[in-house]
């Protein structure tokens, strides 16, 4: 089994080279029988996960049938946002639940924080190296 | 489609169509030119998931009830 995944950060602006680099996360995030590939910010500044709202019609969630409304802060606060679980497939690592505040904002990022993406993986940042590397928790 | 097949039919689109339009094309030159429209401007950096504890907890049942619905 792979334990572990190194990743390059992403260059946001060309511009400004590797000061704009972001660690963005490759990322197959599945409901149902409905599936897409995104990249996630790694946000360890972030209580939960964030889903946009495009990318939960995209997979063909129902804003309609999620019941668990999610209280966010900051400028998403001025959005209404609901739980959702998806099936995140990273690497060739197990699959695992993801649960994701998704925020009727359309400009909102996929954001990867602490509810649930950093109880699932360990992470390690190599910023000066443009580095990371992440592996799934150990399951005891 | 060349655009002089196409303004026929934009003469035809209603007045609220037309304005719509108006806004597509200007955000479709701004998103070209790489520039942010000025009421998105600081809304990414604003914009946060921080100190948001109770989300968190409202997450975490309802992967709980995911879970129950999965393993009964």
């Amino acid at each position: 089994m792979v334990d572990k995944a190194r990743f390059r950060f992403t260059e946001i602006e060309p511009q400004l080279g590797a000061l704009s680099t972001l660690p963005y996360l490759p990322v197959t995030l599945t409901y149902q029988n409905c599936s897409l590939s995104a990249s996630g910010l790694l946000d360890t500044g972030s209580s939960v996960n964030v889903l946009p709202y495009e990318m939960g019609l995209r997979l063909g969630a129902i804003w309609e049938r999620q019941t668990l409304s999610v209280p966010l802060g900051g400028n998403l606060a001025r959005f209404e946002a609901r739980a959702l679980v998806l099936r995140a497939n990273i690497e060739r690592f197990p699959p695992v639940d993801l649960a994701f505040a998704w925020t009727r904002d359309r400009n909102a990022p996929l954001i990867l924080g602490h509810m649930n993406f950093f109880l699932e993986f360990d992470v390690c940042f190599y910023r000066a190296e443009l580095l990371f590397e992440i592996s799934p928790k150990r399951r005891g | 489609m060349q655009l002089a097949e196409l303004l026929p039919h934009l003469k035809d689109l209603p007045h609220a169509d037309k304005l719509l339009l108006l806004h597509f094309i200007i955000s479709e030159l701004l998103q070209e030119s790489g520039i942010i429209p000025l009421e998105d401007q600081g809304k990414v950096s604003s914009t946060n998931s921080y100190n948001s504890f109770e989300a968190a907890a409202v997450l975490a049942q309802a992967l709980l009830e995911e879970k129950a619905v999965k393993h009964g």
